[in-house]
């Protein structure tokens, strides 16, 4: 049974919690190097952790690097990684499509460590030669005009269409 | 031509979204898509009238890890899941896009 979050999951495990959480202090910084993170977690009860009563946790994270965090060298870099080690280090799902210059010192044993409990991702596009990967938002402009343009081109709704926006933005409109 | 790329200060992209729609073309609008209820409810009325296509551009839609767990979670890969939160940080300072009113693709702007 579901009540709160917190009877469930603070208790346990607050420090973990606390230590994945971007504090504000660490924002801050993070925002004055123009990194950008974006991460996702769900907490779910398996069928393999049932007979302990505890939560499965399942994380997906993803950091990107800009183009003028270079100018800035490896503290920056630094800055935009650490979510993502923080990622590694609780477990969980991790996949970065930072730019090849920068990429290439996040060492792929580092990323997909199995002893970390992940799993590396597959897409089908993450190596696409046809794609610069120092565009913005790691190349996921690219797919969001391909949808636009395949819904024009099958006369579909687009993923997220004009009441799809709406609900995002005010959800109250939508009705 | 038969779409518009709408990447202006957030503050005119609805009225360049009606616009576009009043012409007949499909709009792919960076976010937001508009500032008040009323002009939310004008895109709405135009889509569904002329069955043009509009597209809000918000490209964390198409993340990689996002795509993954989603597509995880409709595949019941956790179980039943009870609690769910997300993070997103970016340097909004630094850009000054919202102090400007500019888009995310404001740079690339014509």
């Amino acid at each position: 049974m579901v009540r709160t979050t917190g009877a469930l999951i603070r208790p346990s495990r607050r420090l973990r919690y606390s230590a994945e959480v971007p504090t504000p202090r660490h924002t801050r910084w993070l925002s004055r190097r123009g990194a950008v993170h974006a991460g996702v977690c769900v907490w779910s009860r398996t069928i393999r952790v049932a007979e302990s009563g505890a939560a499965h946790r399942g994380r997906s994270s993803q950091g990107q690097e800009r183009r003028r965090l270079q100018d800035h060298g490896v503290l920056c870099y630094a800055a935009s990684v650490l979510p993502l080690l923080r990622s590694l280090r609780h477990g969980g799902l991790v996949r970065e499509r930072a730019n090849g210059s920068v990429g290439s010192l996040l060492p792929s044993r580092i990323r997909y460590r199995e002893s970390f409990g992940l799993r590396k991702l597959d897409s089908p596009y993450s190596h696409h030669p046809d794609l610069d990967f120092s565009s913005g938002h790691g190349t996921s402009e690219y797919y969001m005009l391909l949808d636009f343009l395949a819904a024009v081109r099958d006369d579909r709704p687009t993923a997220i269409d004009a009441r799809e926006a709406a609900r995002s933005i005010a959800p109250q409109s939508a009705h | 031509m038969d779409a518009v790329l709408i990447a202006t200060p957030d503050d005119r992209h609805a009225q360049q979204a009606i616009d576009t729609l009043d012409a007949g073309k499909h709009v792919l609008s960076e976010i937001p898509m508009a500032y008040t209820l009323d002009e939310i409810a004008r895109i709405l009325a135009l889509t569904e009238q002329t069955g043009l296509k509009y597209t809000m551009g918000n490209e964390v839609r198409w993340y990689p890890a996002l795509e993954k767990l989603k597509r995880m979670g409709m595949e019941n890969c956790w179980g039943d899941i009870f609690y769910g939160e997300a993070e997103y940080l970016h340097n909004l300072v630094a850009e000054g896009w919202r102090k400007n009113g500019g888009g995310w693709f404001e740079p690339l702007a014509l």
